[in-house]
Parts: structure tokens; sequence; C-alpha cells
């Protein structure tokens, strides 16, 4: 029997409510997890860390693909601000190509060109109508001083003469950074090549924004500027490796670069980072939350599925969820957040796919299996290798790769990012694979050993 | 109008030499004067840009008397081999006023034993035949060879030896004195903060206030105390900077080390070695290295802890080069190189690397060059110029590709001007006037362009003026000036400007004086001296603009001197004697200041009554001796021991 118009439309009322976005904390549907638990709240070891350094901090913030990243810091932008902070956010993928490698010139242009558009978005504060991009331009055209060893006479020179030419073109600096065109690849080897400089007049820039700022509100306001997103530099079939070894260079070797005046700057960064021994300083990284435990019998843990129920009790309240399943509808939900594996994200998708199969209500339990069905078969198949490692992640419950090379890098990267692997933390960092390829991981495995 | 005084001639070899040069050619002269018929003459110079000037004199001498010069100047030992019968096969010339046998091969020439070989046959062939030679020719012979010449002569040709009429050296001798080589001015740090991006250091003062006093929060405070240091001596409050640097750098060591720290250090040295304090010079660019390398060797991977070991080992081999301890430095510039050349190898792509790469050869390069090791120098900077080529031939666009190859051109210049190449000069001088030229043009309104330009008009002044091309030099500097003048004019404040036209003056007045022009030439020197008086005033600590109101007061001496004005020349050289005793006093240790002394202290020498003129002679000797028994002695200053010696012998009137 169709759908009545009613039943569609609480279909696509409840579709509405289980789609997935950022949200701000003070959001209906925002589910306090990690205040819930009586383990470290990730923002609060954040927001402590800015306290207590007082002026000027840096910080890293990662976690793995669809773990709640953005959420979690809109609510440290709301606790922070309720605090009396001065909270500018930006998004990278506005000013970065997720495809392309960055270097860490790019990276102070990106840093210093997302607060300047931030000051203005956010506080209106438009710097004397001098916006970074103009003082970039300016710096590029700026003089390089060295001497020339003749009667102690300096020489000047502009470097950037040919550069500049791209922009005096009409080609906008920002918008070029998103591409990997000639003129960008021009400018970041340019810029390469001034490093030192640029960051001078990067940070240059962020005291002026700082006074700016305290100029507005008093000086005794501290400014924390969040840079979300960079977790997403990962490359593409072509050049991934350079990708990778790009963020490594510019995390390991650029870091105190990422460091501001007078600002607590907090950047997202990709997961792997945690991996590099050693890992880089004042790392926060945001765990999968946990359905068991780690232990051999993976025993549940029920304060995770308590928080993950109530979690879709503000999306979908108990009488909605007996209309949508029947009378098992906490077994169906149960079954759903069994599957997931602690993703949020999956979970939700998996509900709207309930709802996209839903033919009748209450919708029977052959939908619910087939949804998890479907979002098994998007893990597979698996390559044998893969097996292997998955199998001895899943065993160990540890991660402890024999080599931490590119490929090696990239292979945990995709592990993590399509959820083959989830990341926990709760006194200890542990690990363990996705509880819908495990017996597949294992059937691989063990058909493999006759053959050895 | 023309003065009496304007008429004088200033002779090029006195220019190039010095007095005591010009004096033992003076004797050559009188003695053509004086000698009928044939006479020998031994005559060394260091090389054949010496021997070339000699003879140009020789020739204009002889020219103004209605006879020539003949001229042998073989080009090959080959040649030298065969020079007695090319001699003896000179035919019969009634207007021949000498003959004119010249090889001196300098320090460079790849085959130094085949001539000496060649002269040994030669002179063997000269010396069998003497008797022919004195019946054959009724002119004045001479023989023009380096030094290796007269040892030779007195093994295989004794008997001509004997007979010769005069020897004489023309080497350098007071000119070279007062011409200590310069501390070149720092480079600029690239890690400066410049105008624009200088950071507000009472704001970094007051945001470290509120970390004071809180423990853990050591490294915060170290970094904003730095900052605000920074910005304290960008502008120029160096008592504040030298303060909050010295917290930072205390706090970074105290707490374990960072990056700031290094340059916290290296900024600290940089003031201390500007200021005359190289004690404090040398411990700050000892804790910046040591820091640098406690950092690299935690995270050897780490190519920007690399960079900045580079640096200190950059600075401290500046600061031995300024003592004098040449070995010291060349070990301290070789660590800085094998950095450079690590990293570069790793990542042969790196622009930025080639460049670091590049800076390191050039200090290599100089370094070899003030040791006298001419060879390795040019080797050296060929290096340099194969990245600049090479860089600026994968971008052509690029402005900074471009210049640093004009750069490397004018250090082949340099080093091509200095070992007599005077053909290999003027092109390599030509190739970096042509790129600076063309960047003028293409950005007209662009000071720095200007200023490069202005730069190279004054090496090729410098080289046409070396040349004996008084008029194109003249051309040249004037074009520097004009150069000069446009920019300081546009920009009163700016010292380094008002530093650029004194400089610029200084080099007209050298023009005018070479010229003749000596009312033109004070006119200049004036002005320079002005300008040199004023910044020395306005920072009378800057060691710098001491040394630069010194060369003024050393030109504007010699004019006098020239001029026969002995008691304005005293007076100028009395002043130039106290800038030297002063920077001395302040540093005892800085071999190039004690160099400086000893180059005032002759030129006081030089203008004073016998008696106390050995006072002075006494005092720049004993300063000499004592460098060398302390090994600071540059080889290439090794000469100053004999000429001062052969002064206090025969000190001048």
């Amino acid at each position: 029997m169709a759908l009545s118009k009613e039943e569609r439309g609480f279909l696509r009322g409840l579709h509405t409510r289980v789609a997935d976005r950022a949200l701000e904390p003070d959001d209906p549907l925002y589910e306090p997890i990690h205040q819930q638990l009586n383990e470290d709240d990730p923002v609060a070891i954040m927001q402590g860390r800015i306290e207590l350094a007082d002026v000027q901090t840096m910080q890293l913030f990662s976690g793995f693909s669809g773990c709640g990243k953005t959420t979690e810091l809109f609510r440290l932008r709301r606790d922070l601000r309720k605090q009396g902070y001065i909270v500018l956010y930006a998004d990278a993928l506005a000013y970065v190509n997720q495809f392309e490698p960055l270097t860490i010139a790019d990276m102070l242009m990106v840093v210093a060109g997302a607060f300047s558009d931030a000051l203005k978005s956010d506080l209106q504060i438009d710097m004397q109508q001098e916006s970074f991009w103009e003082r970039l331009r300016r710096f590029i055209e700026r003089i390089e001083v060295r001497p020339s060893g003749s009667e102690a006479k300096l020489e000047y020179s502009s470097p950037g003469h040919s550069i500049l030419g791209g922009i005096k073109a009409g080609l906008s600096i920002r918008a070029e950074l998103k591409t990997g065109s000639n003129f960008r690849r021009q400018l970041q080897e340019f810029l390469s090549a001034y490093l030192v400089q640029l960051q001078r007049d990067v940070e240059q820039f962020f005291e002026d924004g700082a006074k700016a700022i305290w100029a507005r509100e008093g000086e005794d306001k501290q400014i924390v500027f969040i840079l979300d997103q960079l977790e997403r530099l990962r490359g593409d079939y072509r050049n991934w490796q350079q990708v990778i070894r790009c963020v490594q260079q510019l995390f390991n070797e650029h870091l105190d670069r990422l460091r501001m005046p007078y600002v607590h700057c907090i950047y997202s960064v990709p997961a792997w980072l945690a991996f590099l021994a050693p890992r880089p300083p004042d790392m926060t990284m945001l765990a999968t939350m946990r359905l068991w435990n780690r232990d051999s019998q993976r025993t549940p843990y029920p304060k995770g599925r308590e928080i993950f129920r109530s979690l879709m009790r503000r999306r979908i309240s108990d009488a909605d969820a007996v209309r949508l399943f029947g009378p098992a509808a906490d077994a169906a939900i149960e079954r759903l957040i069994e599957a997931c594996g602690g993703h949020v994200r999956d979970l939700l998708r998996m509900v709207q796919e309930v709802l996209a199969r839903t033919t009748v209500l209450p919708v029977d339990s052959g939908v619910i299996d087939r949804v998890i069905s479907a979002t098994r078969r998007d893990f597979l198949p698996i390559a044998l290798d893969d097996a292997r490692l998955l199998h001895d992640i899943g065993v160990k419950q540890n991660l402890e790769p024999e080599t931490l090379d590119e490929t090696a890098i990239e292979r945990l990267s995709r592990f993590f990012n399509t959820h083959l692997v989830m990341y926990f933390e709760n006194g200890e960092s542990w690990y363990d694979t996705h509880p819908l390829i495990r017996d597949e991981v294992a059937r691989i495995v063990s058909d493999e050993k006759p053959t050895e | 109008m023309s003065t009496a005084a304007d008429a004088i001639e200033i002779d090029p070899i006195e220019r190039r030499y010095g007095v005591l040069a010009a004096a033992e050619w003076r004797t050559l002269l009188n003695l053509f004067e004086l000698a009928g018929g044939f006479t020998l003459i031994v005559q060394v110079v260091p090389d054949m840009a010496g021997a070339r000037l000699c003879r140009d004199e020789l020739q204009t001498w002889l020219v103004r008397r209605s006879r020539r010069l003949e001229v042998i100047e073989p080009t090959s030992p080959a040649a030298l081999h065969v020079a007695a019968e090319t001699l003896f096969n000179l035919p019969e010339d009634p207007y021949r006023g000498a003959i004119w046998l010249a090889a001196a091969p300098g320090p460079e020439v790849p085959e130094p034993d085949e001539w000496d070989l060649a002269w040994r046959h030669a002179l063997v062939g000269l010396n069998q035949q003497r008797n022919r030679l004195r019946r054959q020719f009724r002119q004045p012979l001479v023989l023009v060879g380096n030094d290796r010449l007269v040892p030779i002569m007195q093994e295989v040709a004794v008997d001509l030896w004997s007979v010769r009429s005069l020897s004489l050296r023309i080497e350098p001798g007071r000119e070279a004195l007062i011409q200590a080589t310069p501390l070149e001015p720092m480079r600029e740090q690239p890690e400066a903060f410049q105008d624009g991006t200088a950071p507000d250091p009472e704001l970094a003062l007051r945001m470290a206030d509120r970390l004071r006093g809180r423990p853990g929060q050591e490294s915060g405070l170290a970094t904003l105390l730095a900052r605000a240091g920074h910005g304290f001596a960008a502008r120029g409050r160096w008592a504040e900077a030298e303060a909050a640097l010295r917290e930072a750098a205390d706090l970074f060591e105290q707490f374990g080390p960072q990056p700031e720290a290094i340059w916290s250090w290296i900024t600290l040295g940089d003031r201390f070695v500007a200021t005359r304090r190289t004690d404090q010079a040398r411990n700050a660019y000892a804790k910046a290295a040591a820091t640098a390398e406690r950092l690299a060797r935690a995270e050897p991977d780490r190519a920007d802890y690399q960079r900045d070991l580079a640096a200190s080992y950059d600075r401290m081999g500046y600061l031995y080069r300024a003592l004098g301890q040449g070995e010291a430095a060349r070990e301290a510039f070789a660590n800085a190189l094998a950095i450079a050349e690590r990293l570069a190898r790793a990542e042969p792509d790196r622009p930025g690397y080639q460049r670091d790469l590049s800076v390191s050869y050039e200090r290599m390069g100089d370094l070899y060059g003030a040791l006298g090791q001419g060879k390795a120098a040019r080797e050296t900077f060929a290096k340099v110029l194969a990245i600049a080529e090479r860089l600026a031939r994968a971008e052509p666009d690029r402005a900074d590709y471009q210049r640093d190859l004009a750069a490397s051109y004018d250090r082949m210049g340099d080093l091509y001007r200095a070992l007599g190449q005077g053909e290999a000069a003027r092109e390599a001088f030509a190739k970096a006037l042509a790129i600076a030229e063309r960047l003028a043009r293409a950005e007209p309104d662009r000071a720095g362009y200007q200023r490069d330009l202005s730069v190279s008009f004054e090496k090729m002044g410098d080289l046409y003026r070396a040349l004996g091309q008084g008029e194109a030099g003249r051309e040249a500097f004037a074009k520097a000036l004009a150069i000069a003048e446009r920019l300081a004019r546009a920009e009163p404040d700016r010292a380094d400007y008002q530093r650029d036209l004194s400089v610029s003056y200084s080099k007209m007045g050298d023009v005018y004086f070479a010229l003749g022009q000596a009312e033109a030439a004070r006119q200049a020197y004036a002005k320079a001296l002005d300008i040199a008086e004023r910044l020395a005033r306005a920072e009378p600590d800057r060691a710098d603009y001491q040394r630069d109101l010194g060369a003024s007061y050393q030109r504007m001496g010699d004019l006098y001197s020239a001029l026969d004005q002995g008691e304005a020349a005293r007076e100028i050289f009395a002043k130039l004697v106290e800038i030297f005793e002063r920077l001395v006093g302040a540093e005892p240790d800085r071999a190039d200041y004690q160099r400086d002394l000893v180059a005032s202290l002759v030129r006081q020498a030089q203008i004073t009554e016998r008696a106390v003129a050995r006072e002075h002679v006494q005092r720049a000797l004993g300063i000499v001796e004592a460098l060398q028994a302390s090994g600071r002695l540059a080889p290439s200053d090794a000469w100053m021991l004999p000429v001062l010696r052969q002064l206090l012998d025969a000190p001048p009137p």
C-alpha cells in the first residue's frame, strides 16, 4: 500500500531532522556527547590551554571524518565567547584546494587571508580598508634588501615583478590559491624563497588585527582564531603522496611559523599527524564515541549506547520512532546504533536510508536488514593486504604499522576516513575495526591461511 | 678656471701602488734622464696588470720626449723561452727610447713553473751574450718580471745581474696600507624585521608582563620578549632591544632551546659587532650556534634548524674574519657551506636552497680572496655564477634571479680586476650593467633598481679608472652620482641614501684627482666628508660610520698632501689616526681596525718631519709585528712587514 500524503510529510520531516550537518551547541538537535562522559572533554582541554596560557597559543585539533569536529569547534567557540573571548572562525576550504599540495607559504597566506576575511565578516573590522590580500600584493612588490659588497651600498630588488604581472592582469590571489594553476605554482615557489619575510608580514598583520580588535573591545579581550577543515587535505590519485609529504613537512617542520602573535590559533589538521613520532605538541584528537570496551569480547559500553539513544531521541521522538519502526522501535534503533560502530554520521545516514526505503509504516525489519547490509556492502571488497592489516588491528585493538611512509599513511588514512578502523580514547588510545566488517575480514584471512 | 694647483699630475702608479712604489718609479725615470746608452734595469711587479701599468707610463713619458718604447711581452712560456733571440733580432731604430721585456705572471697563472723555466732559459741566453747587449743596444733594457725574477737571475744569470744599473720593485705599499680590506657590511638578514613588518615593542612588552612570574609560561614570555626586542631594534632603540633580547635569550636557554633563541642571539651579536663589543659578539654568536646545534641534533631532518645553524656559523665566520683569524673563519664558513651543500643536494629543485648555497660559496670565495688564494676564489665564484645562470635560465622573468646573476657577474668582474684581467673584468661588469639597465628601464620608479644601476655604473667607473681610461671612468661615476643625488633628494631622511651619495662624491673626487683636477676633487671630497661627518655625529656608536669618516679624511688628506698643503694634510691625518685609535681602543681584538691604524700612521708619517715620522712607522711596525706574532696577520698582508721595515730604514721626508 502506498504511503499517504501525510505519511510522506512525516517521513520528510524526519529526514530533515536526521540530515547530517555541523551543529551549533545551542541547536536542539545537538547532543552533548563529550560532556556526559566522565572522560577528557577535548573542548574543555583546548579551552583550558587557552585560559592558562593567556596571551597566545597554537593548538591542533583533529579527528577522523564524521566524528563531529566542526560541531565541537562550534561548542568551543560558544564556550569561549561566553568567557568573553573574541572568537573568529574560518573554513580553510574556502582558501585551499584539498587536492593540491599545501606548502608553508600557502598556509601562511591562507591563515592570514582567512583571519583578514573573518575580521570583516565576523567583526566588521576592515583594517582601514587594507585586507591581508592587499598587503600580500604589496609584500610581493616590496623590496628585498641585500648588500652588493660594493662600498657598503645595499642593493634592492623587486623579485616579485613577474608574479605581480599576474595579479595586475586581474587574477585574485585568493581565488588562485584554490586552483592548481601555473600562477599559483609560481607564487608558491616565489614565496618559498622569501618565507621568513612572509612570516614576518603575516605576523604583523595579526598584530595589526589584534590592535584593531582591542581598539574597539579593549586590550583585556583575548582573541581566538579557529581555522577549520584543514584535515581534508588529501590530494587525489595522482598526487596523494606529494600532498601527504607536504602536509607532513608543514606541520613537522614549520609548525612554529603558524604561531601568531596575540592570538590563540586553533587549526584542524589531518588526523594521521597523530601517528607520527613525535606527535605535534598540543594536538587534541576527537575520538569516535565508543560502544564497546577494549577487551577481547568487546563487552558493551552502556554509557555510549545511552548517549547514542539520547542523540536519536533529539531527532526522532519516541512517538515518532514507534510510528516509524513499530512497537519494536527500541530494538530497531539499537540495531542501527550497533551497526554504525560509533559514527554519528553513519548512524544518521542509515536512518536516512531507512526513510528512503520506507514504503509502508511502520517499516518492517527487513528494511533495517537491507540498510545494514547495504552499509556493509559499502566497505567491500576488502583487498587481502588490507584484510591482513585490519585483522591485526582488530585482534590487537591497536595500531602497530611496520612503517609510516606515505603509502602507509595513505592506507591508514583511508581506513579511518572510510571508517574501516576507528580511534577511541578513554584514558588510553586504542583502535578497532568496524563491527560490520569483522566477519568478512576474518573470513578473508582464514581463507588465505590454508594456501600459505 | 684652473689654478696652479690644478695642474698637478697624479701618478697612476702612486694611485695604485702608493708613494713608495711611485718613488721607485721616479728613480727609474731619473735614471732614464741621466743615463746615455745601454743600461740594464730589473723591475719586479706583482703581475702583468702592474707591468702594463708601468709600461703605459713609460710609453707616455718617452712619447713626450719624442721617443718610443720597444715592447716585448711574451704571451706564453714558449715565447719567453726565445726572448733573447727576439731581442737580438730587433732592427735598429733611432727613435727607440727603451726596450721593455716583460713577463710577470701573477699568482693565478696555471703553469708558474713553466714561466720560471722560460725565464731561466731567456736569462741564460742574455747572460751569455751580455757583451752583445751592450754593443747592440744604446737604450735602457728593462727586464720586468714577478718576484721570482730576481732569485732566478741571481741563480742563472749572475753576470748579467751584476751589471744591472737599477733594480726596483713596484708593489703595493702605502696606498694599500691605507686601503685596509674593509669589513664588509653585514649581510642584511632575511630574518630581520624590515620596514612595515617591525612589531610594536611596547605592545609585546605589555603582553609579556602578563606572563611574568607565572610558572610554565616562560617560553611564551620569552617569545614575547624576543618580539619586543626585535621591535625595539627595528626602531633603533638599542638599549631596550638589548635588554629584551637578552632576557628572552636567557629564558630560552633556561627553559629549552627554541628557534627564536637563535635569532635573538644573532641579533644581539650583530648589534655587538656594530657597536664594537667583540667579546660579547663572539659569545652571542657562539650561543646562537650552540642552540642551533642542539636543535639540529635533536631533529636532524629539520631543514630549518640546519639553515639556522648555517646562519650561526656564517656569523661566526664573519666575526673571525674581522678579527683576522683566517683559519677559524674558514672553518666556520666551511661548516655553513657543508650544510648548504647537503640541503641543496637533498632537494636540488628548491631554488631557496640553491640560493643559500650560492651565498655560502660567495662567503668562501671572499675569504679565499682575502687569504690570497685567488685560484680557489675564482673556482668558488664560478660556482656562484653557475647557480645564478641556471636559476635565471630556468625562469628568465624572475627579477630576483636576474639580480643574482648581475651580482655574480659583478663578483667575477671584481675578481678578474684583481687578477689584472681587465678585458674579462670589463665583460663581466658590462653584463651586470646590462641587466641593471634592463630592470631599471622596466620599472623606472623603483628606487631599488636605480640603486642597482648606480652600483653598476660605479663598478664600470672603477674599472675604467684602473685601466687608465679616466674620461670613461668620469662619465660612469657621473651617472652613478646623478642617481645617488636623485635618490637622496627624494628621501633625505634615509641614512643609506646619504651614505651612497657620500660614496659617489668620493668616487667622483677620485676621478678628478686622477685627472689632475685638484679643485674639483677637493669640492667633491668636501661634500663626501660633510655627509660622513653628519652621519657619524648622528650615530657616534656606529663603527661603520666612523670608518666612512676615516675614509673621507684619508682622501682629503691625500689631496692636501699632493697639493703640498702639508699643514692641512697633517691636521686631517691626525684626525684619521684619532678615529682608528679610538676604534682599536674599543676593540683591540679587531685585526681590521689595527690594520686601519697602521695605514693611518704610515700616512701621517709621510708628511711629518723625520724624527716624528720614524716614531709613527715604528708604532705601525709594532702593530703589524704583534698581529703576526698572534697569528692574525692575513697572508695577503704579509708584505707589510718588509715595507714598514724599509720605511723605517729610510723614512720619507
